[in-house]
């Protein structure tokens, strides 16, 4: 073989150099998208370059042919490569994807054929020829049928490809400018190369300047794309974020089978994820078919579900979301899930503390509010104490200046009154200090119960006499209802004649003109059997807005009664608590015009008790 | 002299009116404020010996409607109350009482109170 080497075929061959190296280095990277046709393209070009080298080069005709065939093998791979290139660097043409790209590839091999048996048919090349243009040997030839068939072929990939390219610029706002620079001549260097060429603007005359354009659009394409390592990155970026995700995610095509799955998702589903892409979803999620179900036909939603693990409950995110292609067609769903269990308890201790901070609030607040009650309430019982001290010390000191200054002139009858009216008054200031004392004792928590089976119908009768005075100085009747059949009680009698009589008394004061009854009676239609007393009187009434306000220590209900009824606003108080110390329970039913009732009730003596004191 | 006695306590209105009567003044008495207005009305007396606490109209409120009616409005009215802290002295004063007397009752205080406020009338 002649070969002779110009620095015009030493360019080519420095770049076919070039070439050869993006090839390997595309191939080395192939499984990343877009290196495999990037490899194929600087193979292609490697090709071309090598074969337009050794075509120069050579001297007769057989050799020149040789490498024109074998340079024809780059020209027509380069096109297709170019395409594919740009189809699946820039992601946007689907249906090109690495099944199909073999459909290219149809035209090419024809062509290659077609070449091969071009004496048979001379259907690519009528006649062939050599001519010499300065140093170059150049072969030259006149084009047959199936070369514009070619031509064509290979200009409308490289529009496209040049399309997408300029489309992905276009729309990938993010990229650097040096690198969209790079990336425009790439597009624009083989459409310059092949103007020049075909419009016979070349300074080499016949020389094809196309192969040097390509290699300086490869060069380009792999500055733009391998110098900025775009290729490695972008794609190995965006599978680590999705593998170190924390949140599940599994994408379906759409017939339900699994097409991703990150880390995250294969741990909850418990397999590797070569045995789960592929897998229909239904197989893959068997042990949840609840799930399965209720997410069958979903392809968008985004809620909370609780889910069982492993024996435990746990709530996730759940959010799916339909995946379109670039053409707005529907390929399958997105299935994205966390795990909210944490955040679940997280958030229900938040709404506990809350509630519990609240309530803290809101008992500090009715502390509060109680204890400036409490204080007005105790000013206000001072003031009225001073007032119900005052009242009988009035009549006390009174009487006993008229005796002093007129014993001597009165009559022995008049005298007797006045000394039992100072013996009333002082009583009624003694009442009033004991029931203050005893008050004061129940608040600090020293009032005991003396418990002792007693009779209660003695209590009752004693209570009677003891308010007769009461009872006739308002003129009213006093009937006992029921005392007959009580029998015997278990409590503190003391304690128990002292509400009696406080309801009593009450009831006789208010009550003029009237009726008293007292009626005790068993009640056992509750599970615990009762004593239940009635204290009803005939008198004016309560309103029920100052019933409460009965029981409330200190807190009588001023000037809505006569100074003959009131005392010292403790009876209520007092006998509501002895009660309650006893087990029981005291209420007041009233409304103006209707009479007062009073009712307190005492547990029953249960068998054991009666028992015990008959053993004991 | 004339004296309405207006106290709901029986065993204090009892000790004030026989005092009273000692004094040698006529007595007239009622158990609660609406007696005590309806009886000032009629048989307007000299003065009132008047307890705040009464039932029904208090005393506060009878002083008041006295005091703000053209007929009785002149009668001098002697708070009588048991009610002892200073605000309830200025609540009697306000309410348009003459004179204020704490219980239990300096009887020799209240005679000279009687005949200050009723200087001019003869004692009867």
């Amino acid at each position: 073989m002649n070969v002779t080497l110009t620095p015009y075929n030493g360019v080519l061959l420095t770049l076919s150099i070039v070439a050869l190296s993006v090839a390997g280095y595309a191939w080395h990277k192939r499984a990343l998208p877009g290196a495999l046709p990037l490899s194929l393209l600087a193979f292609a070009l490697f090709v071309w370059l090598i074969g337009y080298a050794m075509e120069l080069s050579s001297q007769t005709l057989p050799v020149v042919m040789w490498w024109v065939r074998l340079e024809f093998v780059g020209i027509v791979t380069a096109p297709v490569a170019w395409l594919w290139f740009a189809a699946e660097y820039t992601s946007s043409w689907s249906w090109l994807n690495r099944r199909r790209i073999w459909l290219l590839g149809v035209v090419p091999l024809i062509t290659i054929i077609v070449i091969l048996t071009n004496e048979f048919h001379h259907q690519f090349w009528q006649s062939i020829a050599l001519m010499t243009d300065g140093p170059f040997t150049i072969f030259d030839s006149r084009r047959g049928f199936w070369f514009w068939v070619h031509t064509g072929y290979s200009y409308v990939c490289l529009l496209c490809g040049t399309y997408l390219i300029v489309n992905f610029i276009r729309r990938t706002p993010s990229l650097f400018r040096r690198q969209t620079g790079a990336l425009l001549l790439a597009v624009a260097a083989p459409w310059i190369g092949n103007v020049i060429y075909l419009a016979g603007l070349s300074p080499w005359g016949k020389l094809d300047l196309t192969p040097f354009t390509f290699t300086a659009s490869l060069i380009a394409v792999a500055w733009s794309v391998l110098g900025f390592r775009m290729l490695e990155i972008r794609p190995l970026a965006r599978d680590m974020v999705l593998q170190s995700m924390s949140d599940g995610v599994i994408a379906v095509d759409e017939q339900g089978r699994i097409i991703e799955v990150n880390r995250a998702a294969q741990a909850v589903i418990g397999l590797p994820s070569a045995q789960i892409i592929g897998r229909h979803a239904r197989e893959a999620l068997a042990r949840w078919p609840a799930i399965v179900d209720r997410y069958r036909h979903v392809t968008e939603i985004a809620e909370e579900i609780e889910v069982e693990i492993d024996a435990t409950r746990r709530w996730f995110d759940v959010r799916i979301s339909p995946i379109y292609d670039g053409r707005r067609v529907y390929r399958g769903r997105l299935f994205v899930w966390r795990d909210v269990t944490e955040e679940r308890l997280i958030r229900e201790e938040l709404r506990r503390n809350n509630e519990r901070l609240l309530e803290a609030q809101q008992a500090l607040i009715e502390a509060r509010n109680a204890a400036e009650a409490g204080s007005r309430a105790k000013s206000a019982f001072l003031a009225h104490m001073s007032h119900e001290i005052r009242t009988p010390l009035t009549a006390i000191i009174g009487y006993c200046q008229l005796l002093e200054n007129g014993i001597e002139r009165q009559s022995l009858e008049q005298t007797r009154h006045d000394v039992e009216a100072i013996h009333l008054a002082a009583s009624h200031l003694l009442d009033l200090v004991s029931n203050v004392l005893e008050m004061a004792r129940i608040e600090t928590g020293q009032s005991d119960v003396h418990y002792v089976m007693f009779d209660a119908s003695s209590i009752v009768r004693d209570v009677a006499m003891t308010v007769q005075p009461l009872l006739r100085r308002n003129r009213n009747r006093l009937r006992l209802e029921g005392i007959e059949e009580l029998g015997e009680l278990w409590g503190d009698p003391t304690k128990v004649r002292q509400i009696l009589l406080n309801l009593v008394s009450n009831a006789a004061k208010f009550t003029t003109d009237g009726e008293v009854v007292v009626r005790v009676a068993h009640i056992s239609d509750k599970s615990q059997p009762r004593i239940q007393f009635q204290v009803s009187d005939t008198g004016p009434g309560i309103a029920s807005e100052h019933i409460t306000r009965l029981f409330i220590p200190f807190a009588i209900a001023e000037h809505h009664v006569g100074r003959e009824q009131r005392g010292a606003g403790l009876g209520l108080a007092i006998s509501r608590h002895y009660c309650r110390l006893m087990g029981g329970e005291l209420t007041i039913e009233s409304a103006p015009g209707c009479g007062t009732t009073a009712t307190f009730w005492l547990p029953a003596p249960t068998l054991q008790i009666a028992l015990a004191e008959v053993e004991g | 002299m004339h004296i309405l006695i207006a106290e709901d306590d029986a065993m204090n209105r009892d000790v004030i009116a026989r005092r009273m009567r000692w004094e040698g003044f006529t007595i007239t008495l009622a158990v609660n404020g609406s007696e005590a207005l309806q009886l000032a009305r009629t048989q307007m007396p000299d003065l009132i010996l008047l307890d705040m606490g009464l039932p029904g109209q208090n005393g506060w409120d009878v002083a008041r409607q006295l005091k703000s009616d053209e007929a009785t409005r002149h009668i001098p009215i002697i708070a009588l109350t048991a009610y002892a802290l200073p605000e309830d002295r200025i609540r009697g004063l306000a309410s348009g009482c003459d004179a204020y007397e704490l219980k239990p009752i300096d009887f020799e205080r209240l005679v000279q109170c009687i005949y200050t406020l009723t200087a001019g009338s003869a004692p009867g």
